[in-house]
C-alpha cells in the first residue's frame, strides 16, 4: 500500500523525477569523463569514451524510470490519447459506432434502472440497512412456501414483546377513500399506519408533523392524517396553510397534520395519498374486524433493528414470541422472515416479478449484442482499411500484442464513450416507459445511483472487449510482405467472420421481431375471445357501500331503489347487483364438499370461484342456461346456486347436477348450469365457478345493460345515486374498457417487445449496410474489370445482393428457430396463438428480409454504377 | 509490461542492491562513488554499469531502503547522494545472513569429495 502510495507520488511529480535522474546520469557521464581525460585523453575523445562506456544512456534512464511502473500508465494514457485522436478524424464511424453502442448499453441501463429501483433501491428513511419488512412464511398442502404478513393482534404480541428490534409497525392497505369536502370529490389512496410508524422509520414532515403513538389508542381513535407530498401538490394546490385545516373523508372530518417531504414514497409500490393511525379504521371502515380478530389477514409488517442485533438474532426472537402467540389465537406455528426495505419488499412480489424481468433482461442483452456484432464488423472494417498502417507498424518491430493492446484501448474509449451517451438514455428512458405504459404511477426512484453506474461501467467495458477483442486479433494477423506491397487485406469476399456476426444480427433480431408478432397477434386474438357473455351496452357501477357503513337492510334498500331508478332510464333493458364485477380482475374463492368426490379436496381440486348475484344477472349478462333453470325472484332468500358447465364437469361427471347439493359455508342446491363463461379475467383457463343469491349486504356492482344501439346518458346515470344519498360517489365503466384493461399486460409486453424489435432491425440493417458498403469498397476494383469484360449492372448486383441473401436467410432460419423456443416464455401474453403461429413468423421474416434487402441493395447500386474507365485508368 | 532490466552477468538477483546497501553503510555516497567503490573493493571484478546501477537505486529508493538528497560535492558540484536507512540496514543485515547461509553451503558442496 505504502509503497503504491510512493509510486503515486512519484507519478505525481514525475518531472521533477525525470530531470533529477537526467542530472544524476549527466553528472556521472561527467565525472566519468574527467577520470578518462585525466588518464591522458583529449577532451573530445574523453567525451566519446565517456558515451561509449555508459553505454546505452537512455535505456538505462528508461529503465530507471521502469522500476516505478508507471511506464505502463504512461503508455495506457497514450494509447488512449492515439485512440482518441484516431476516432476524432474518422467522425463518420466513430459516431455510427458510440451511436451504436449507445442505444444497445442505454437499453440494458434502462432496464437496470427499473430492476435497481424496485430491487436494490431502499426506502427513503433513516438508516435504511437497519430496518426490515417482517413476514410469517407459510407452507401450502403442496408445499409451496407463501410470504405473508400477519393479524393486528398478532402484530401487537411481536411489538409488546420483542427486545431485538428497536420498534416494530404495521401497515393496512385502505384502498381508496373518498374526499367529500364540499365542491371537491377525489379519491385519496389511505395507507393506515401504527402511531409511531414515521418515528420508527425515521421520517420528519416537511411541514407541521407526523402523529404520535398517542393519536394511535384503538379506544379512543384521533381523526388525523399526514399528506404525500405528490396529493399535497395534486390535491391542495401546493397551499402550506393546508397544515392545521380539517379535511372531509367519507363525510368524517380530518385534521392534516402535516405534509411528508417529497423523496418519501411510503413504504409500498404505490405510494398513498396519506396516512392515518391504525386506529382510524375505525373512523373510516366501522365494521371492519381487522383490529380485533386474529383471523383477518393482514396487515403489513416492518420494524428497526434494535443496536447491535443482526437479523438471523431478531429473526429467531420473533418467530419464538410468533409460535407462543400462534397456540394463543389458535393459528398455525409460522416462522418469521425479515426482508430488506426496498420497494418491491415482499419475497411474493420478487417472484412474480422475476421471470419476467428475466424475460426482459434477456430481450435488451439481445439488442446489446447486435449493437456490439455491428460494432464488431465496424472495426473489422476499419481494421481491414488499416491494414497498411499496422503492417508498417509490425514491420519496424512494433509487438504483436502492444498493437492489440492499442487497439483494444481504441474499442474501449468506443465503449466508454458509448456507455456515458447510454447513462443519458437511460435518464429518460424508465421514466417515458413507466409514466407511458404503468396503470398507476409507481413510487420508484430512478435517478441513477452508485449500482446504476458500476453496471453500466460493467457492460460498457464487456462490451468493449467483445467487440474489440476478436477485430485486433484478426487485423493483427496479417501478411507483412502483401502489405507492404500495397495488396494486403484486399480478399475479395468477406471474412468468414463478418458472414457469422452478420447471420448472428439477423438470427437475434428475428428473434425480438417474432416475438413482437406473436404478441401482437395474441392480442388481436384477445380482442375477439368471446368471454362467453354478450359485452356490448354493458356499464358497470361500483358503489361502495361498505366504506359508508351501510348495514345489509339499508343497503337492499338503497339497491332496491336505485335499481327502479336506472331501469326507468330510457334504453335501458335490465339492470343486477353482483358483489364482483364482471372481467373485474377480482373473485372470490372458496373450497366445497360434494358427496362421493371427497378424493377431489386432497389434491385441492375442490376450490372454486363463486359470485354472489342478484336473481337477473345471468339474463343481464346473456349467459345461457343449458340445464335446469335460471333464478327467479321466489328464489331470493334461498341456499340455491347455478353452476357453470366445468364445475358440472368436475363435482359430477357425465350426471345431471340439478336437484344436487355442494356445501361451501353452508349447503346449496344446484338449480341450474350455465353455459362457462370467463369471469374474472379474459383469455384464462375456464375455472369451475357458481353463482348463488346476494342479501345485498356487500353486493356493491350495479351490471346495467343498455339496448345494443348504445347512446348513454352516462352523466344522468352518474347523478341516480348520488340523488338517493349524498354520501355515494359512483363509479362508471363501460365493459369495453374493463376489456381493454384486461389486456394492459399484453400490450406493455408488446408494446416494448416491438420497441426493442424495431430497435434490433434497424441496428441490423447499420450492419447489413456498412458491411456491404465495405465489401464494394474492397470489389472495386473486381467490379470494375468484370464490367469492363462485359458484366451488367443486373450481374453485379445480384452478385453482392445473393451473396448478403445467403447470410440472411441462413441468419433468419436460426432466428425463427430460437424465436419458437423464445415464445414458450410468453405463453400468458399469447390467448392461445401457438408460438409457431405461421402468420406472426411470415409476417416478421418478410419484414426483416425486406429490410435487408433494402440495406444491401443502396450500396448495391453504388458498385453497379461504376464506370470500367475510371477503374482502369486507376490501375 | 515494462522490461525488466538485466543484472549484470554473474550476479544474482537482488545482490547488487546488497553490495550497494553495504557500500552505503560507511557513509552517504553518490552513484559515481558507489560505482567506483564497487569497482575498487573488488578488484575490478565487480565492474557495474550505469544500466543497472541507477535501476537498482530507483529500486532502494521505492523500498524506502535508502533516501537521496541533493548535495554539494567536494569539488562544489551538485551531486544526488544516497544513505542508508533503518530499513536499509535491517535489509542488508537479511540478506547477508541469507548469504553467509549460501556461501558456506556453496563452498561445502564444492569441498566435498
Amino acid at each position: 500500500m505504502r509503497r503504491l502510495w510512493k509510486r503515486l507520488h512519484r507519478f505525481r511529480h514525475r518531472k521533477q523525477f525525470d530531470a533529477d535522474l537526467a542530472e544524476e546520469l549527466e553528472f556521472h557521464r561527467r565525472l566519468k569523463q574527467e577520470e578518462l581525460q585525466a588518464a591522458g585523453l583529449t577532451e573530445p575523445e574523453s567525451r566519446y569514451a565517456a558515451q561509449r562506456r555508459m553505454g546505452n544512456l537512455a535505456l538505462a534512464t528508461e529503465d530507471a524510470r521502469g522500476i516505478w511502473l508507471w511506464h505502463n500508465l504512461e503508455t495506457l494514457w497514450q494509447d488512449f490519447a492515439y485512440g482518441l485522436r484516431g476516432l476524432a478524424r474518422h467522425r463518420g464511424f466513430t459516431l455510427t459506432a458510440v451511436l451504436t453502442l449507445a442505444l444497445g448499453i442505454g437499453v440494458n441501463t434502462s432496464l437496470f434502472t427499473g430492476f435497481n429501483a424496485m430491487v436494490f433501491r431502499s426506502w427513503d428513511v433513516r438508516d435504511p440497512g437497519r430496518v426490515a419488512g417482517v413476514f410469517t412464511v407459510h407452507r401450502t398442502p403442496s408445499g409451496e412456501i407463501r410470504y405473508r404478513g400477519m393479524s393486528y393482534p398478532e402484530f401487537s404480541t411481536l411489538r409488546d414483546q420483542t427486545k431485538q428490534m428497536a420498534g416494530l409497525v404495521a401497515l393496512s392497505y385502505g384502498g381508496p377513500q373518498m374526499r367529500t369536502d364540499p365542491g371537491a370529490s377525489s379519491r385519496l389512496s389511505i395507507n393506515y399506519v401504527s402511531g409511531d410508524y414515521f418515528q420508527v422509520l425515521g421520517v420528519d414532515a416537511a411541514w407541521g408533523r407526523t402523529f404520535t403513538r398517542d393519536e394511535d389508542q384503538l379506544a379512543d381513535p384521533r381523526a388525523v392524517l399526514v399528506l404525500s407530498h405528490a396529493a399535497w401538490v395534486s390535491q391542495f394546490g401546493s397551499d402550506r396553510s393546508i397544515v392545521g385545516r380539517t379535511i372531509s373523508l367519507n363525510y368524517k372530518p380530518f385534521v392534516v397534520l402535516g405534509v411528508l417531504p417529497e423523496n418519501f414514497k411510503g413504504t409500498d409500490m404505490v405510494g398513498p395519498d396519506l396516512w392515518t393511525p391504525l386506529a382510524a379504521i375505525r373512523i373510516l371502515q366501522p365494521r371492519s374486524t381487522e383490529l380485533s380478530s386474529a383471523d383477518q389477514c393482514c396487515v403489513a409488517v416492518f420494524g428497526r433493528l434494535a443496536p447491535n442485533v443482526d437479523r438471523a438474532q431478531a429473526r429467531d426472537e420473533l418467530t419464538a414470541i410468533q409460535r407462543q402467540a400462534a397456540e394463543r389465537f389458535n393459528r398455525p406455528a409460522n416462522e418469521i422472515f425479515l426482508t430488506r426495505a426496498s420497494i418491491v419488499v415482499t419475497p411474493e412480489r420478487q417472484k412474480k416479478i422475476m421471470p419476467a424481468m428475466l424475460l426482459l433482461f434477456l430481450a435488451v442483452s439481445l439488442v446489446l449484442l447486435i449493437a456490439c456484432a455491428n460494432v464488431a464488423n465496424l472495426l473489422l472494417a476499419r481494421g481491414a482499411a488499416r491494414q497498411h498502417e499496422i503492417g508498417v507498424r509490425l514491420a519496424l518491430g512494433a509487438g504483436r500484442l502492444r498493437i492489440i493492446r492499442q487497439l483494444l484501448t481504441e474499442s474501449l474509449s468506443l465503449g466508454l464513450l458509448g456507455g456515458a451517451a447510454g447513462i443519458g438514455l437511460s435518464l429518460v428512458l424508465p421514466g417515458f416507459v413507466l409514466n407511458h405504459l404503468a396503470d398507476e404511477p409507481l413510487a420508484l426512484d430512478l435517478q441513477p445511483d452508485y449500482r446504476v453506474l458500476l453496471y453500466t461501467l460493467f457492460l460498457s467495458i464487456l462490451a468493449s472487449v467483445a467487440c474489440g477483442l476478436v477485430p485486433a486479433f484478426h487485423t493483427t494477423r496479417t501478411d507483412l510482405h502483401a502489405t507492404m506491397k500495397g495488396s494486403g487485406g484486399r480478399s475479395g469476399r468477406p471474412s468468414w467472420l463478418r458472414t457469422s456476426l452478420l447471420g448472428a444480427q439477423v438470427a437475434f433480431s428475428l428473434v425480438l421481431l417474432a416475438s413482437t408478432g406473436l404478441l401482437v397477434r395474441g392480442l388481436q386474438r384477445a380482442a375477439r375471445i368471446d368471454p362467453g357473455f354478450d359485452t356490448r351496452g354493458i356499464v358497470l357501477m361500483s358503489l361502495d357501500l361498505g366504506m359508508l357503513d351501510y348495514d345489509a337492510v339499508r343497503a337492499q334498500d338503497f339497491l332496491r331503489r336505485l335499481t327502479d331508478r336506472v331501469s326507468a332510464l330510457p334504453g335501458v333493458t335490465s339492470v343486477s347487483t353482483a358483489v364482483i364485477a364482471p372481467l373485474g380482475n377480482a373473485r372470490m374463492r372458496t373450497s366445497v364438499a360434494v358427496n362421493g368426490q371427497e378424493a377431489l379436496a386432497k389434491n385441492g381440486l375442490n376450490n372454486v370461484t363463486f359470485n354472489e348475484v342478484s336473481p337477473g344477472f345471468l339474463e343481464t349478462l346473456r349467459i345461457p342456461i343449458t340445464q335446469g333453470r335460471s333464478f327467479q325472484a321466489q328464489d331470493q332468500g334461498r341456499k340455491v346456486a347455478i353452476i357453470n358447465q366445468a364445475m358440472a364437469q368436475r363435482f359430477w361427471p357425465g350426471l345431471n347436477p340439478v336437484g344436487r347439493t355442494f356445501t361451501s359455508d353452508v349447503a346449496y342446491e344446484v338449480i341450474g348450469v350455465s353455459r362457462n363463461a370467463q369471469e374474472t379475467q379474459l383469455g384464462r383457463a375456464i375455472e369451475p365457478y357458481y353463482y348463488s343469491l346476494s342479501n345485498g349486504s356487500s353486493s356493491s356492482q350495479l351490471v346495467i345493460r343498455f339496448q345494443d344501439t348504445f347512446n348513454a346518458p352516462l352523466s344522468e346515470l352518474t347523478a341516480l345515486p348520488t340523488q338517493l344519498d349524498q354520501a355515494v360517489r359512483p363509479r362508471l365503466r363501460l365493459m369495453e374498457e374493463s376489456i381493454q384493461s384486461q389486456l394492459h399486460g399484453a400490450r406493455m409486453a408488446s408494446f416494448i417487445s416491438g420497441g426493442l424489435g424495431l430497435l434490433a432491425l434497424l441496428l441490423a440493417c447499420v450492419g447489413i449496410y456498412g458491411v456491404t458498403a465495405f465489401v464494394v469498397q474492397q470489389r472495386f476494383r473486381e467490379i470494375g474489370i468484370r464490367m469492363a469484360l462485359g458484366a451488367q449492372r443486373r450481374d453485379v448486383l445480384f452478385l453482392l445482393l445473393s451473396q448478403n441473401l445467403r447470410i440472411v436467410v441462413a441468419g433468419a432460419l436460426v432466428g425463427v428457430a430460437a424465436s419458437v423456443a423464445a415464445a414458450s416464455a410468453l405463453r400468458e401474453f399469447l390467448y392461445g396463438i401457438s408460438p409457431l403461429d405461421p402468420a406472426a413468423h411470415i409476417a416478421m421474416t418478410a419484414i426483416l428480409l425486406s429490410a435487408a434487402l433494402l440495406a444491401t441493395f443502396l450500396p448495391a447500386r453504388r458498385a453497379a454504377s461504376i464506370q470500367p474507365v475510371v477503374i482502369l485508368r486507376q490501375e | 509490461m515494462g522490461k525488466k532490466p538485466a543484472p549484470p552477468p554473474d550476479l544474482v538477483p537482488g545482490t547488487l542492491e546488497m553490495l550497494i546497501l553495504k557500500t552505503l553503510t560507511h557513509g552517504a555516497m553518490h552513484g559515481y562513488g558507489i560505482a567506483q567503490r564497487l569497482d575498487q573493493l573488488s578488484e575490478g571484478v565487480l565492474q557495474v554499469g550505469e544500466g543497472s546501477l541507477y535501476p537498482a537505486l530507483q529500486r532502494l529508493l521505492l523500498n524506502e531502503w535508502a533516501e537521496a538528497e541533493w548535495a554539494v560535492t567536494e569539488n562544489n558540484r551538485r551531486a544526488r547522494y544516497y544513505h542508508i536507512t533503518a530499513a536499509g540496514r535491517r535489509r542488508l543485515a537479511q540478506e547477508r545472513a541469507g548469504y553467509d547461509r549460501m556461501s558456506v553451503a556453496i563452498a561445502r558442496v564444492m569441498e566435498a569429495v
